[in-house]
């Protein structure tokens, strides 16, 4: 038990007083001036009210498209220009330029930031 | 020491190399960024005359034209991506050959119902140019959505997503052709073809209907839509 206890030590909290903390010289417990690149979360679902019109309005015309023509071209201009928004931030974010107002950040934005101003 | 060396070469002599991976260019196209595409179209040419924009164009270097593209009079650009999504192993002399037939096939086709008609309205609602007949069939035949099946939580869904112009091209030139090849045995490709046309342009036929049918999956899939990753 005793021999485990001396092996183990770091391992198994039991044995507390064996627990030793060393800060690292070379890590000081300090936030760095970076972030990595994470991965976005599910962003939403775009032109949906126009999708359901669109939809709506087929239904009542058993899909012909000629009545919905209207519906049908508000959609797909939402959708392009949703894209071509799309295109635009994502160019911006490769590029690290930062447009003022702007609530979400990519990791270069963020990097630029701090750069900026470092702690 | 070497490897740095050339690194530092690399860097120094591409000046591409930022800008191209910022500006979202192919960086290994044979073409830089400063090439603008080439206008091959005779009336477009006109038109950049007219207006005065030959002057932007004066001192940019310009992409070569694609080798199927001519500016010849009978030249159409819808036609030729027709041709080469007809086109099996290279063959497209015989693509050609096909379309040609088809687009005189609808014409004698459109001939017979204009001697078959009996009131004068209907002899003047027929359409005998067979290149209008086939941008309308076209045109009749681009779906306004596509389904993509996306998997949460185990399950597949069939979810609607907005679809591009070339995509919706590329959809209904492959509708088109399968409708024209699901036809009878002894029907030859042309005759097949040209009826399928005439009636993708009437708003009828499997083409159109294989269309109407994608519609009506995703309207009842319309729930899932919210899957969609922007």
């Amino acid at each position: 038990m005793v021999l485990q206890c001396r092996s183990y030590s770091r391992l198994y909290t039991r044995c507390e007083s064996k627990v030793k903390y060393t800060p690292l010289a070379k890590h000081p417990l300090k936030l760095a001036n970076r972030v990595g690149s994470g991965g976005k979360g599910p962003s939403q679902a775009y032109c949906l009210q126009e999708m359901f019109n669109m939809f709506s309005c087929l239904k009542k015309n058993e899909f012909s498209q000629s009545p919905c023509s209207n519906e049908i071209t508000t959609f797909q201009t939402c959708a392009e220009k949703h894209k071509a928004e799309l295109k635009k931030l994502k160019e911006d974010e490769r590029a690290g330029i930062l447009t003022p107002g702007t609530t979400k950040l990519s990791a270069n934005q963020v990097n630029l930031l701090l750069k900026r101003f470092p702690n | 020491m070497l490897n740095s060396f050339s690194n530092l070469i690399f860097k120094t002599l591409n000046p591409l190399s930022s800008a191209a991976r910022s500006a979202n260019v192919r960086c290994m196209s044979r073409y830089g960024p400063q090439f603008i595409d080439p206008v091959v179209d005779p009336q477009e040419q006109k038109k950049i005359r007219e207006t005065g924009d030959l002057q932007t164009y004066l001192f940019r270097p310009i992409k070569s034209a694609p080798g199927n593209y001519t500016c010849s009079h009978y030249f159409d650009p819808e036609v030729a991506k027709f041709t080469n999504i007809l086109m099996s192993g290279g063959r497209k002399a015989l693509c050609r050959e096909l379309m040609d037939k088809t687009f005189e096939q609808i014409k004698r086709n459109q001939i017979e119902r204009f001697n078959k008609a009996e009131t004068d309205e209907e002899r003047n609602a027929i359409i005998f140019d067979p290149l209008i007949i086939f941008h309308k069939a076209i045109e009749n035949t681009k779906p306004i959505m596509k389904l993509l099946k996306i998997k949460r939580g185990g399950q597949t869904y069939q979810v609607p997503y907005p679809i591009t112009e070339n995509e919706k091209r590329f959809r209904a030139i492959k509708w088109l052709i399968e409708a024209g090849n699901d036809k009878p045995n002894p029907i030859h490709f042309p005759q097949r073809m040209a009826i399928e046309f005439i009636d993708a342009a009437n708003n009828k036929g499997s083409a159109v209907k294989r269309k109407t049918e994608l519609h009506r999956q995703c309207e009842a899939n319309r729930a899932y839509a919210h899957y969609r990753w922007a």
